[in-house]
């Protein structure tokens, strides 16, 4: 969907004068003194206007190149994670999405996911989302089980597929009902850098047999 | 509803029609903020964007994203001047009244029309939530060229898409390599380029500039937090270390303990067979 704002130039020869008249102002030209949008920005109450006086541009706007990107950020995908005072040490791999809309898991508790659609840990900002299974039939239970007590402080460690490794420290452990998992949090983009772990928890449906919580660690790069 | 606003008429009689569409919803939103962003395309020329009278971004450069910055609902007035105008009184494009729903993101553009002449044109940004791992790809048509197609993997993704027209489409996150070409051709007139899809975002790609000044290129806008997480993380099926009550953990953990010693047993038997198998 579009607006048509339209163009004030509808004679091309308009046009042609008025762009002449803009190449030839350089920013050599442009008119001295403070123009800041803080200072001349402010709004001149709207009175006659018949909406309300618009409160933007009080700050300085936001500015920034355009232009795509010359190469498209290189993803270095976490392969390992260890929490050595728990015993914990197992690989790690990409998983998307399952097709009830939840995150794809791999079935071997002793294998890590790592949601490939978020952050990494050398990405600037946002969570590294790495959950197992707590258990799976066929296989038992998993290391992430483990987690339920880590205390806060235990070191956490992943390893990059370029072989770089980043630790972190446990910051919270929060054993939630699955109906009250803030997810957008936990795979949040832009927030501070951190790793989440993820598994499950808590009490067991038989009926359904799947747990009724989720056990989320959030830990702070150290 | 479709209403056309408050045409504005600039300096020297030039007309500025244009026609703003008010979403049914309008009129009964509740008060507040609508978000803008502000895109520099027309090439060569540093210009200098007015918001109601005032002057709101100074000395802007093309292929500029400025914003995204919150604006109050409601009509406004849009005009863009030379950068050494002392108010906007002879706007280049515009005077243009435009009008944003509370609530709403949009992205003026500052671009030329099909046939090389300065315009700008209004978009209102899809901020709707995406499934899980997908993103939105959006190409917008902003360049004095005639209409294109954006060529995905061999084919086209989007057809016949002109100045100033919009073509949306949500696929999985991940890296698109796009051409751009004249419709129903190949050729490339911009790309191949890769463009990162970001999951739970819009990924805004505008072709800008001139075919006949050889100046095409793309700008990007992303505007995030539109879903696209996992609904959940199911992540344990057997109950092994459930801490419900007595009646269904202990037997669940006793049996899986019975299971797992019967399992041994059956090793051994099996392992005493074969023994014994291999004696005969």
């Amino acid at each position: 969907m579009h607006h048509r704002v339209g163009a004030a130039v509808a004679v091309p020869l308009a046009a042609a004068v008025a762009l002449a008249c803009l190449t030839g102002c350089s920013s050599a030209d442009r008119v001295p003194g403070g123009r800041s949008l803080s200072g001349d920005g402010a709004w001149s109450s709207a009175a006659a206007a018949p909406t309300p006086a618009p409160s933007a541009f009080s700050t300085a706007v936001p500015l920034r190149d355009a232009a795509l990107p010359a190469e498209v950020p290189v993803v270095v995908a976490p392969v390992r994670v260890a929490v050595p005072a728990l015993g914990i040490d197992q690989a790690v791999q990409p998983e998307g999405v399952d097709p009830t809309g939840a995150m794809a898991l791999p079935a071997d508790p002793a294998v890590a996911g790592w949601w490939r659609f978020g952050s990494t840990p050398s990405s600037a900002a946002g969570s590294t989302v790495l959950a197992a299974h707590v258990d799976a039939v066929g296989f038992g239970i998993g290391p992430f089980a483990h987690l339920v007590d880590v205390p806060v402080g235990t070191q956490v460690t992943v390893t990059s597929e370029d072989g770089t490794t980043t630790r972190y420290a446990v910051a919270t452990v929060d054993l939630l009902a699955k109906t009250g998992v803030p997810w957008a949090s936990v795979f949040d983009h832009d927030g501070p850098r951190r790793l989440v772990l993820v598994t499950c928890g808590g009490t067991f449906d038989t009926t359904t047999h799947h747990y009724r919580s989720n056990l989320v660690v959030t830990a702070t790069p150290l | 509803m479709r209403k056309n606003l408050v045409t504005g008429i600039g300096a020297g009689a030039l007309l500025a029609a244009f026609a703003i569409a008010v979403p049914a919803t309008a009129a009964t939103a509740a008060p507040g903020d609508a978000t803008l962003s502000v895109l520099h395309a027309v090439p060569d020329t540093t210009v200098d964007v007015w918001l109601d009278g005032a002057r709101a971004i100074d000395d802007f450069t093309p292929g500029t994203m400025a914003g995204p910055m919150s604006v109050a609902a409601g009509a406004h007035t849009l005009a863009i001047t030379a950068s050494d105008a002392t108010d906007d009184s002879k706007p280049i494009i515009g005077p243009a009244d435009v009008s944003f729903a509370a609530g709403s993101n949009s992205t003026a553009v500052a671009h030329l029309k099909a046939d090389g002449t300065p315009t700008a044109t209004v978009f209102t940004n899809d901020t709707s939530a995406v499934p899980a791992g997908q993103g939105r790809l959006v190409v917008r048509h902003v360049a004095a060229a005639p209409a294109v197609d954006v060529l995905a993997g061999g084919k086209a993704v989007v057809s016949n898409l002109s100045n100033p027209d919009e073509q949306a489409l949500v696929l999985p996150a991940g890296t698109v390599s796009a051409t751009v070409a004249a419709t129903g051709t190949t050729a490339p007139v911009i790309g191949p380029a890769d463009v990162a899809v970001a999951a739970g975002a819009d990924t805004i790609v505008y072709a800008w500039g001139s075919l006949e000044d050889d100046n095409l290129m793309l700008a990007t806008q992303t505007i995030s937090d539109l879903g696209g997480d996992p609904n959940g993380v199911p992540a344990g099926n057997a109950g092994l270390v459930a801490t419900n009550g007595t009646e269904t953990s202990p037997l669940v953990i006793g049996g899986s303990a019975v299971v797992l010693a019967g399992l041994a047993l059956l090793v051994l038997r099996r392992r005493v067979s074969a023994v014994r198998a291999a004696r005969r």
